[in-house]
């Protein structure tokens, strides 16, 4: 009887031992489970972030890039602009020049163009007035000496 | 300043509008497609798509919300600007072409002009413009039977008690928009009156002849007060807002280009000063016959229409406004 | 029949009616007849009898000498009566210019053409004698206080003359219906309006435009002037037929006396081909013409006989005898020029044998080779010269393949020791079609084409350094230029026009060859003729009704290329400026001017100003007259106005 109860009891004992390991062992697999799914849901959140990153930096990228086409643009038409300018002579800064950016080269040569029209302009004038007043000048002086040349 | 180019119709441009505060520019063209514009710059905001054909007149509400335009597919349509919508439409019984349209000072009225067709006479009709869209209807309140030739265009007199015609045998006759009756037609022109447009005050208005020539004419009184001719015929005519100036756009037909120049940008507008009936200057740039012309509502700045489906926005020069 | 020609213009016709001209078509006057007294009269007339028998019979007794009643002398010429006019017309084609002896070369008219400075037809009257009218100043418009030019118009049938008062209406000196039958032209130095008719040509001038003279020539096509205005060139396709059958088409005239010095045949192959033109109405032809050249000075006339019998005939007026009584012959003769300022004669002769094509140098009357010039694998040369003499221009043509031309340019400086040449070669591949000297500058231009691209090429001649010889020909600049087919250059050098004309669109580009760069751009449509006024202050570019079928008239320019005025003119045809002589201020005076300018621009715009103001004071009357109405008109509307707003 003794033995029949302590083999119970170790039964018992075994049983709650058995029962315990398994619901360790449960608890085990379910946080298993749960890290598992937090590892997935982070890789997840991770790749869009990572997406999200590549997609930024490609923005970057390009504006850089734009940036810079922009800026060798701007160089270009600045070096095009200073050539030209310093063929006709007129006044500028290199180194202004070529810190501009495009929209004020524009500017610049939309003023400049304005500029030699103006200049022209004036040229024209001044020659045309120069010109005919020469000839007025001389008709005016030769008028006597025709006369005498008539009488003689 | 450089001319602004607007590409964006495919064919003859037949009117441009200035809204009244001059930000926006309204176009028609043959292509069925009317345009709106910035008019500093020359960007479209967009098109009022729902014509079956080309687009003979157009007119903007004073205060730019409501556009109305008339087509040679026989519709009148009125337009949500701001969107592009078509609001309401009136069609004619036979689909006979809307020559003219135009809104009432106030734009609580328009009227509509169509076309002469087989058995079907030149007609004005007088509409009501309800503020409401969802309350519009489609009846007319006066129904004008134009006898004799047909009226091209069409505008309303001042506080709109008149309304005022051009007529394809160069007539211009005045209406009583209330009565509809005829107060008086006179016979300026020899050929037909292809544009009429008012002064600022709408006391007098300038006419557009294919007789090769364009008279000031008094609005109440009809009495003719100045001549200008020009060499070619004359498809559109504008008074300057800001000078004694008035504007003259034309040129020979396509078919009869070959006797003059037909050289890039040979098409001028010329500028004569109102008073003197003087040529001042001109204004060359397109490539065939100028259709229409309107000074910006400040006179610093004017467009022009073309037979070559352009429309330029120039702007004058300093020199221009030291000009005495 | 030759008596025709003598039946001249209209107005004189009637005066022909009465007095039988026939009667005297057997008669010549012979001029420039030793003078000699009454005993040596009988030998002399010996002489000239035997001398005119070759033209035919003279009829007893038929030759007359008048005399000097005082002195007794002869006065320097006779008349001879022939048989048969027939032999009067010989003896004028036989003996005009003949060379008498050392001092006396005769100048010989039929006395019909001179018989209308008389009008007492029975009685030998000296034909050069002066009629006793006062002379009007010929150049009296050269005095305007405006100093203002003059220039011709043609349009329909009128012909007038005009002040140029620029973008105002020009005043007009004079203008006649039917003044001419075909154009107008001027002098070279302007004194003379010549207008030209089926009968010949008729000259005229000074403040009435009366005419001055007539030169009968049937059907006259062609007019070239002596550079001193004292001699003329006529030209008929309608030749005369001189006695024993040849046909001359050409006439040397004396314009003082109206006699006709001497007649030329045409050699048929550089015979002046008259444009067709539209209606039938030639305007003055330039190509071909003048197949007679002038020295500078007026003193010879030369022509050509081009080809392996070629030579260059000179004359020397107002004798008209050959220079040294022969022809220089030049074998294979292309083409030659005199020089504007020397009596140097430049011409080219092709490759032939052993002979490389040469150009040479020649001066006249010594017939000195002053350079020559030898070329190789030439096709083809153009002698150019500057206007004031100092550079002749060979353009050389060689072939470089079969298909490409080289051309290269060859720049003789005449005023630099032993001539040097300066030799550039110009863009391989481009066809030259047209080359231009700046007058009296240094610069030259040149159109070529190359493909379908067309540009315009700018040379300077640099000046010589000190220490070598000359620094050579450079390009100065080349652009490319679309629809430009000719170069008009200022008289004054410096400016030019550079155009579509004549079948292209009439583009004009006013250009500043001081920097090379396009002062203006125009445009004249279908525009025919560009004519640049003398003082080279305005350029007229037109559309004749010869050429074009519309929009003819005209538009002035200033050189700056800004629009002064453009007319519409129903049958226009012509616009010439008339030229002027050289000024008469010497190059100090000018000097001290242009010193001085300042001083007399004052004066000048204080003019302008008032010119505008009287100009303008009726325009202003008038327009303010209109203004008033007009404001009239507005106030009106105003109180209408208002009166329906507030309503």
């Amino acid at each position: 009887e003794e033995r029949q109860a302590s083999f119970m009891r170790r039964a018992l004992i075994e049983k709650k031992k058995e029962m315990r390991e398994n619901e360790i062992a449960e608890k085990e697999r379910e946080e298993q489970r749960l890290k598992a799914l937090r590892l997935q849901q982070e890789q997840a959140a991770e790749k869009i972030r990572m997406e999200e990153e590549a997609k930024r930096r490609e923005i970057e990228r390009m504006a850089q890039q734009r940036q810079e086409i922009e800026k060798i643009e701007a160089q270009k038409m600045a070096e095009k602009l200073a050539s030209e300018l310093g063929e006709k002579n007129a006044g500028f800064n290199r180194d202004d020049l070529m810190n501009m950016d495009k929209n004020s080269l524009v500017q610049l040569q939309v003023q400049q163009l304005e500029k030699e029209r103006r200049e022209l302009l004036n040229k024209t004038k001044a020659l045309l007035k120069r010109v005919d007043h020469t000839e007025r000048a001389f008709r005016k002086e030769e008028i006597p000496l025709l006369k005498k040349d008539f009488e003689d | 300043m450089r001319p602004i180019l607007l590409h964006g119709h495919t064919r003859s441009l037949t009117k441009i509008k200035y809204n009244s505060d001059g930000d926006l520019l309204f176009s028609a063209s043959k292509d069925k497609s009317p345009s709106v514009w910035y008019s500093h710059n020359g960007e479209r905001l967009g098109t009022f798509e729902g014509h079956g054909g080309t687009v003979w007149d157009l007119d903007v509400s004073y205060d730019s919300n409501r556009l109305l335009t008339g087509g040679a597919d026989g519709a009148c349509i009125l337009w949500n600007v701001s969107n592009g919508k078509e609001l309401f439409r009136w069609t004619t019984e036979t689909q006979n072409a809307v020559r003219a349209v135009a809104f009432a000072e106030g734009d609580r009225k328009a009227l509509y002009v169509t076309d002469k067709t087989m058995g079907q006479s030149c007609e004005i009709f007088i509409v009501e413009i309800s503020e409401n869209i969802a309350q519009q209807t489609s009846g007319h309140l006066k129904r004008i039977v134009v006898q004799g030739d047909r009226a091209t265009v069409a505008l309303w007199g001042k506080l709109n008690k008149t309304i005022l015609t051009g007529h394809s045998d160069g007539t211009i006759s005045l209406w009583n928009a209330e009565t509809g009756k005829l107060l008086k037609s006179i016979k300026p022109h020899t050929k037909l009156v292809q544009d009429i447009q008012f002064s600022k005050d709408r006391e007098f208005f300038i006419t557009a002849s294919k007789d090769q020539s364009s008279l000031i004419i008094d609005a109440t009184t009809l009495e003719v007060m100045k001549q200008y001719t020009a060499d070619c015929p004359i498809n559109s005519a504008s008074i300057s807002p800001l000078f004694p100036q008035i504007m003259l756009g034309g040129g020979q037909d396509a078919m009869n280009v070959t006797t003059t120049s037909a050289r890039q940008g040979k098409f001028e507008v010329r500028f004569f000063h109102l008073v003197f009936e003087e040529e001042i200057g001109r204004v060359k740039g397109h490539f065939g016959p100028i259709n229409t012309l309107a000074f910006h509502p400040n006179g610093k700045s004017f467009a022009s229409g073309g037979e070559d489906g352009f429309v330029r926005l120039h702007f004058f020069d300093e020199d221009y406004f030291s000009f005495k | 029949e030759f008596d025709e020609s003598s039946i001249d213009f209209s107005d004189i016709e009637a005066k022909f009616a009465v007095n039988v001209p026939t009667g005297f078509a057997h008669v010549i006057v012979v001029d420039n007849v030793p003078i000699v007294d009454q005993a040596k009269e009988e030998k002399l007339f010996r002489v000239i009898a035997k001398l005119f028998k070759e033209a035919g019979a003279i009829q007893p007794d038929g030759i007359h000498m008048p005399r000097d009643p005082k002195t007794g002398m002869s006065k320097g010429y006779l008349f001879i009566e022939f048989e048969t006019p027939e032999s009067a017309d010989k003896a004028v084609v036989l003996f005009s210019g003949h060379r008498f002896d050392k001092t006396h070369t005769f100048s010989v008219a039929k006395f019909d053409s001179v018989e209308t400075y008389t009008s007492i037809p029975d009685e030998f009257v000296a034909p050069a004698e002066e009629t006793f009218e006062p002379k009007e100043h010929l150049l009296s418009w050269l005095t305007d206080p405006r100093a203002r030019d003059q220039f011709a118009m043609v349009k329909g049938e009128e012909v007038g003359v005009y002040w140029n008062n620029k973008a105002e209406v020009p005043d007009r000196a004079e203008a006649r219906t039917h003044w001419t039958d075909a154009y107008v032209a001027w002098s070279p130095l302007g004194r003379y309006l010549v207008t030209v008719h089926k009968q010949g040509i008729a000259i005229w001038g000074g403040q009435s435009w009366k005419k001055i003279m007539r030169f009968s020539h049937p059907n006259v096509k062609l007019v070239d002037f002596s550079p001193n205005e004292l001699y003329l060139v006529t030209w008929s396709h309608e030749p005369f037929v001189t006695p024993d059958g040849q046909h001359h088409h050409l006439a040397v005239w004396d314009i003082e006396s109206g006699e006709r010095l001497r007649t030329f045949p045409t050699d048929p192959s550089t015979m002046p081909q008259p444009e067709a033109q539209r209606g039938g109405v030639a305007g003055p032809v330039r190509f071909g013409w003048p197949i007679f050249k002038w020295s500078f000075d007026s003193k010879f006339i030369a022509r050509m006989t081009p080809g392996a019998q070629g030579a260059i005939s000179i004359y020397e007026v107002p004798g008209m005898g050959l220079l040294d009584k022969k022809s220089i012959k030049i074998e294979n003769l292309q083409h030659f020029e005199w020089s504007p300022t020397e009596h140097i004669i430049s011409y080219w002769t092709p490759e032939s044998g052993n002979i490389p094509a040469r150009v040479t140098l020649i001066r006249i009357p010594t017939r000195e080779i002053v350079r020559t010039k030898n070329l190789f694998g030439v096709i083809d040369c153009k002698l150019a010269w500057q206007s004031a003499g100092e550079f002749l221009l060979v353009r050389v043509d060689r072939l470089k393949s079969k298909k490409q031309t080289v051309t290269s340019f060859e720049i003789f400086r005449m005023r630099e020791k032993d001539i040097p040449v300066d030799v550039v070669e110009h863009k391989a591949g481009e066809d030259i079609s047209t080359i231009s000297w700046e007058p009296s500058g240094a610069r030259f231009a040149i159109l070529g084409a190359e493909a379908q691209k067309t540009s315009v090429s700018f040379y300077q001649v640099q000046p010589p350094s000190t220490s070598s010889a000359n620094t050579g020909t450079k390009l100065l600049k080349t652009q490319e230029t679309k629809g430009i087919n000719t170069v008009s250059w200022s008289p004054k050098g410096r400016f030019c026009v550079l155009a579509g004309i004549r079948g292209m669109q009439g583009d004009l580009q006013f250009w500043d060859l001081d920097d090379q760069s396009i002062m203006a751009t125009g445009e004249h449509y279908t525009c025919t003729d560009i004519d640049w006024d003398p003082t080279g202050r305005y350029v007229v570019t037109s559309v004749s009704a010869w050429r074009a079928q519309s929009d003819t008239g005209f538009i002035m320019w200033t050189f700056t290329g800004q629009q002064l005025t453009k007319q519409n003119v129903l049958g226009f045809k012509q616009f010439v400026w008339r030229p002027r002589p050289p000024t008469l201020l010497t190059p100090a005076m000018q000097k001290k001017i242009r010193k001085n300018l300042k001083d007399y621009s004052k004066d000048f715009e204080l003019q302008d100003a008032a010119e505008t103001n009287k100009a303008s004071q009726e325009v202003q009357e008038k327009r303010f007259s209109q203004i008033r109405e007009w404001r009239d008109f507005l106030a009106d509307n105003q109180a209408k106005y208002d009166q329906d707003r507030t309503e």
